[in-house]
C-alpha cells in the first residue's frame, strides 16, 4: 500500500526547495531514520559554510516528490534512501527509465574489466549511439552505515577505513575530525601535519590509479607502464612511513597510531618527489599527441550548470573555483598552494587537472614536510560527550560529508556522501548521445568510487 | 616426467583470470593487478573479460543479494577445467561487515571454492601464487576424476 | 611440390613466431604481465582440452569451416594460384567468422560482426582494386608468375601504392594502431574479442590459428611484391609487421569509426591512387 502525502504538503516540501535554490544554497546530504511507523528524512543545504535542514517525518509506505526536480544531484542519495527505507519517490519523466522500457537493450557490466567496480548499464542504442541509459547499481552495498550504529569510535573508523581502497583514508579522516568536533579534542600539531601528509598521499595514489585507468581505456600501453612505474614508486616511498600502502591502520582518534621519524618521512619526500618529472613527461606528450587531444576533448563535455552543483574535477574543469582543503581541519592554511581550474569540462582538461592535482598533493607534501613540527603524535582524550556534526573534508575525487551522531563514543547515527553520490546523476546526461566506444573513457573521467558510494 | 605431466605443466603455464570486484574497498583487485605488473617469479597469468575465455573465477569482496546472481552466471559460463579464488578477508569470512541475517554472502556460500587467499589486503604475489596452486589442484582433480572413472 | 609443402608448414609454424616474439617484448615493457616465451603456443595448448557446459553446435561448425578455408587459402597462396581466387576463400574464411560472431546472439558479437562487415568491405574494395592494377601493369594475377616478374622486371616500384594498401590490410586484421576496429583499444574489452565471443575450449583455440594462418598468407603475399629472394622477402614483411604491433602499444586509439575512415583511405584510397596513376596519369 503506498501512501501520497497531501497536494499542500508537497506543494510546501517542494517549495522550501526551490526557495533554497533560488538563494544560492547547495544540497550536502540527504539521510534518513526509521521511527516507529515513520521515516524521518533530513535534507542538508549549503551556502558559505552555513548549513540548514528540512526535516520532515512521514508514514511508511509513503510517496515523496523527488528533490531532482530542484536538485538533480540528489538523484543518487534519494535512491539509497528509497533501497533501505520503506518509502518511495515520485521521480518526474525523465529519471523514470525503468528496466521494462529497455527491450533491445545493450547490457554493459555489473562486472566488465573496463568498470573499475560493478555497475550495470542498459542502453538502447541507434547506430552504436547512445540513445537512453538506464544504470543498475546496489552490486557493492554493504550496509556499512547500518553496521556502524552501536559500535565504538575505533570499531567504526576500522570499517570506514575498508570502504574503499582510494579514498578509505579520507573517510576515516573526516570521520575522526567529526568525532573529535563532537569531542572538542585538540590534536597534536605533529599530528596533525603526519594527517595531512597521509592524506595527500592517499590522493595521489588515487589519482594515479585515475590516470592509469584512463590510459588503458586509450589503449596506450607505453604510458600505462610508466604510470606503473609511479604507483611502484609511490609504494616504494609510503614503504618508509607504513607497512600498508592503502594506508589503513594509522589514524586513532586525537593523533596518528605510531610516529613516523624524520629520516624515515625524508627519505619517503626523496622518492615520491622523482615522480615529478615523470608526471610532467607524461603530461607533456598527452599535450602534444594530437590524436589524445582531439578524442578527449570531444567527450564528456559538462557544462557549468552542471558543474556548479557538481565537486571535484568535474566543477573544477568547467571554471568553477572549489578549495575544500580550505573547509579541512588539517593545516592546510600553512601551506602555501593553489588549486588549479580550467575553462571547459571535458575529459581532456578533467585529465590534465589530474596531473595538476598530482603535482599538488607531491608539492603540499614537501612543504608539510619542511615545516614538520616536533612532538606528541597523539592526545590522550575522553570521549563522552553527546552530539551530532556535519564534518565536510576533501577526497581525492571531491568533496566528502559525513553526518555524525555521537552518544558516549558510541556511534548513534551516521551518513556518508561522497563526491560519486554527487557526480553519479550527471553521468547519464554525459552518455547520452555518444559512440558506445566512449563510455569507458567517459566512465573514467568522471572518477566515480562505487565502493564509497555504495557502502 | 610423463607426457601427461608435461602437459600439466604446459597448461598452467597460460591461465586467464576473471575477476569479480564484489562489494568491497577494491584493494584486493588493486593489488593484483599491481602484481600482474611486478617482475615476479610467477608468470603466464593474464586477465580476460570474457568468461567463457576464462581458466579461473578470482572474486573479491562480500557478496551481496544482487551481485549473488550475477557471480553465478558468470561462473556457469566458464568452460572446464575452472578453478574458482577467493581473495581477501570479505570473499573469504565477510570480514567486518558480515553479520548474523544481513544477507552478505561470502564466496563459499555461492560457488565451490578451489582456492582462498586471507588477509586484508592480501599480498599480490601470494595471490598469483595462489591461483597457480588452483589451476593445478584443478588439474589433479580432473585427472583424479577421470582415473577412477576408468 | 615440395617446396610447396615446406612453405605451407613454415607459415603455419613461423607465424606464431611473430606473436612469441611480441609477446617477449611487451612481456619486457613495465606494468605487462609476466608471460613465459611459449606463452601463445601453451595457450593454444590449454585451449583445446577445455570444455563448454553446453555444446555451441554453430560456434563449432563455423570455427572448423574459418580453419579449413583459410588452410585451403594458405596453400592456394603458396602454390601461387590467382591471387583473386585466395581472396575469394579468404572471404569465405571471413564469412564464417562473421556469421559466427552474430550466431552467439549476444549484444558484443552482434557488433564485432557489423564491425567486421565493414573490415570486409574495405579488404573487398582494395582487393578488388589491387587486382586490376596489378593485371595492368604485369598481365598476371597468379601468385607464382608475379614472384618471377617482382625479381626481373621491379614491378615492386610501379606497385608500391598497391603494395602500401595490401600493408594496411595487414594492420587491419592485426587490430593495429589507428586500423583497430575493436571498441576502446583495451585488450581487457569484451568487445575487442567479441569477434570470438562464441567460440571457447577448442573452438577458440582453432579461431586463434585462422586468425594466425590468415595474418601468415597476407604476409606472404605482401612478399611477393619485394624484388628479393622469396624466404628473405617474406621474413621483411614479418619483421615490418612486428614493428607495428610493437608500435601499436604506443599510440592511442581512436574510435572505430575513425578507423573506418583510415582504413578507407590508407587501404581503399592508396590502393586507387595506384590504379589512377597506371589507368589515367599514363
Amino acid at each position: 500500500m503506498s501512501i501520497f502525502l497531501t497536494e499542500q504538503k508537497n506543494g510546501e516540501l517542494i517549495g522550501k526547495w526551490f526557495a533554497y535554490k533560488h538563494t544560492g544554497y547547495n544540497l550536502l546530504l540527504i539521510k534518513a531514520n526509521k521511527k516507529q511507523g515513520y521515516v524521518e528524512i533530513n535534507y542538508f543545504f549549503e551556502k558559505d559554510g552555513n548549513i540548514d535542514t528540512i526535516d520532515i517525518e512521514v508514514p511508511e509506505h509513503s510517496i515523496l516528490p523527488s528533490i531532482t526536480i530542484a536538485y538533480l544531484e540528489g538523484a543518487q542519495m534519494q535512491k539509497e534512501i528509497a533501497d533501505c527505507y520503506p518509502i518511495r519517490f515520485d521521480l518526474h519523466k525523465e529519471d523514470n527509465v525503468e528496466k521494462k522500457d529497455f527491450h533491445a537493450a545493450v547490457e554493459w557490466g555489473p562486472f566488465h574489466p573496463l568498470l573499475p567496480e560493478p555497475v550495470l548499464f542498459r542502453f538502447t542504442i541507434s547506430d552504436e549511439i547512445i540513445d537512453q541509459i538506464n544504470v543498475e547499481t546496489g552490486y557493492n552495498y554493504r550496509g556499512v552505515e547500518r553496521l556502524c550504529i552501536g559500535k565504538k569510535v575505533s570499531e567504526a573508523l576500522e570499517m570506514l577505513e575498508r570502504l574503499s581502497s582510494v579514498n578509505g583514508f579520507s573517510i576515516g579522516l573526516a570521520f575522526l575530525h567529526a568525532v573529535e568536533k563532537i569531542n572538542n579534542v585538540n590534536v597534536p600539531e605533529r599530528a596533525n601535519f603526519l594527517r595531512l601528509i597521509f592524506n595527500e598521499l592517499s590522493f595521489l595514489k588515487a589519482n594515479l590509479y585515475s590516470l592509469s585507468h584512463l590510459t588503458k581505456c586509450l589503449g596506450l600501453l607505453s604510458d600505462y607502464s610508466d604510470l606503473i612505474g609511479l604507483i611502484k614508486l609511490y609504494n616504494e616511498a609510503v614503504a618508509y612511513a607504513t607497512e600498508e600502502p592503502q594506508l589503513k591502520d594509522i589514524l586513532v582518534l586525537g593523533g596518528v597510531k605510531e610516529d613516523v621519524s624524520n629520516e624515515a618521512i625524508f627519505q619517503l619526500n626523496v622518492i615520491i618527489q622523482e615522480m615529478v618529472q615523470g608526471l610532467s613527461d607524461i603530461r607533456r606528450t598527452w599535450e602534444s599527441t594530437h590524436s589524445i587531444v582531439n578524442r578527449l576533448s570531444s567527450l564528456g563535455k559538462v557544462d557549468s550548470k552542471t558543474a556548479r552543483v557538481s565537486t571535484g574535477r568535474l566543477a573544477r574543469a568547467a571554471g568553477v573555483y572549489e578549495n575544500i582543503r580550505r573547509l579541512s581541519k588539517l593545516p592546510y592554511s600553512k601551506l602555501s598552494y593553489e588549486v588549479s581550474c580550467k575553462e571547459e569540462s571535458n575529459c581532456f582538461t578533467r585529465t590534465m587537472l589530474i596531473f595538476e592535482d598530482c603535482l599538488l598533493s607531491l608539492s603540499l607534501i614537501d612543504q608539510a614536510i619542511d615545516m614538520l613540527p616536533h612532538g606528541d603524535v597523539r592526545a590522550s582524550i575522553n570521549i563522552n560527550r553527546n552530539g551530532y556534526t556535519v564534518v565536510r573534508e576533501k577526497e581525492a575525487y571531491g568533496e566528502l560529508v559525513i553526518y555524525l551522531s555521537l552518544e558516549s563514543g558510541v556511534v548513534t547515527d551516521i551518513k556518508i556522501r561522497n563526491s560519486s553520490s554527487l557526480k553519479f546523476p550527471f553521468l547519464s546526461q554525459c552518455l547520452r548521445g555518444i559512440q558506445i566506444n566512449d563510455i569507458p573513457v567517459i566512465i573514467s573521467s568522471f572518477e566515480l568510487d562505487f565502493s564509497a558510494m555504495e557502502k | 616426467m610423463s607426457f601427461a605431466d608435461l602437459l600439466n605443466k604446459i597448461r598452467t603455464r597460460s591461465i586467464s583470470v576473471f575477476v569479480i570486484q564484489a562489494g568491497g574497498c577494491r584493494g584486493c583487485v588493486d593489488a593484483l593487478s599491481m602484481a600482474l605488473s611486478e617482475q615476479n617469479t610467477i608468470k603466464g597469468i593474464t586477465l580476460t573479460g570474457n568468461p567463457k575465455h576464462a581458466d579461473c573465477l578470482l572474486i573479491s569482496g562480500c557478496i551481496n543479494e544482487k551481485s549473488k546472481e550475477e557471480i553465478m552466471q558468470i561462473y556457469e559460463k566458464i568452460p572446464s577445467p575452472k578453478a574458482v579464488v577467493a581473495a581477501g578477508a570479505c570473499a573469504c569470512s565477510g570480514s567486518l561487515f558480515r553479520r548474523q541475517g544481513n544477507q552478505l554472502y561470502i564466496v563459499e556460500d555461492v560457488l565451490p571454492v578451489t582456492s582462498w587467499i586471507r588477509g586484508c589486503t592480501p599480498d599480490g604475489t601470494e595471490m598469483l601464487e595462489t591461483i597457480v596452486r588452483a589451476m593445478e589442484n584443478v588439474k589433479n582433480k580432473q585427472a583424479k576424476g577421470e582415473r577412477d572413472k576408468n | 611440390m615440395f617446396e610447396v609443402i615446406i612453405w605451407f608448414f613454415a607459415i603455419i609454424l613461423i607465424v606464431p613466431v611473430e606473436y612469441i616474439v611480441e609477446n617477449y617484448f611487451k612481456t619486457m615493457m613495465r606494468g605487462q604481465g609476466r608471460s613465459y616465451i611459449l606463452q601463445p603456443i601453451y595457450r593454444i595448448i590449454k585451449l583445446f582440452e577445455k570444455k563448454d557446459g553446453t555444446i555451441n553446435y554453430f560456434a563449432c561448425f563455423f570455427s572448423i569451416g574459418a580453419f579449413v578455408f583459410s588452410l585451403i587459402a594458405l596453400y592456394m597462396t603458396v602454390a601461387g594460384f590467382n591471387f583473386l581466387f585466395v581472396v575469394s576463400v579468404l572471404s569465405m574464411m571471413e564469412l564464417f567468422i562473421i556469421i559466427g560472431a552474430y550466431s552467439a546472439n549476444t549484444f558484443s558479437g552482434k557488433i564485432c560482426a557489423q564491425r567486421a562487415v565493414s573490415r570486409f568491405v574495405v579488404l573487398l574494395f582494395t582487393s578488388m582494386v589491387a587486382a586490376t592494377t596489378i593485371y595492368k601493369t604485369t598481365g598476371a594475377l597468379n601468385l607464382g608468375v608475379l614472384s618471377g616478374y617482382s625479381k626481373s622486371n621491379g614491378v615492386f616500384i610501379s606497385l608500391v601504392f598497391t603494395f602500401i594498401s595490401l600493408f594496411v590490410i595487414l594492420l587491419i586484421k592485426g587490430n593495429i594502431g589507428y586500423f583497430n576496429f575493436g571498441i576502446s583499444g583495451d585488450e581487457l574489452s569484451v568487445l575487442d574479442a567479441a569477434l570470438f565471443t562464441p567460440y571457447s575450449g577448442w573452438s577458440l583455440a582453432l579461431v586463434q590459428m585462422t586468425h594466425w594462418i590468415e595474418i601468415g598468407i597476407w604476409i606472404k603475399i605482401l612478399s611477393i611484391f619485394l624484388p628479393l629472394n622469396e624466404w628473405v622477402s617474406f621474413l621483411v614483411i614479418m619483421i615490418l609487421y612486428l614493428l607495428f604491433l610493437l608500435w601499436d602499444g604506443f599510440v592511442a586509439k581512436v574510435n572505430w569509426k575513425q578507423s573506418a575512415k583510415y582504413s578507407w583511405i590508407w587501404a581503399g584510397g592508396v590502393s586507387l591512387l595506384n590504379f589512377i596513376s597506371l589507368y589515367v596519369l599514363r
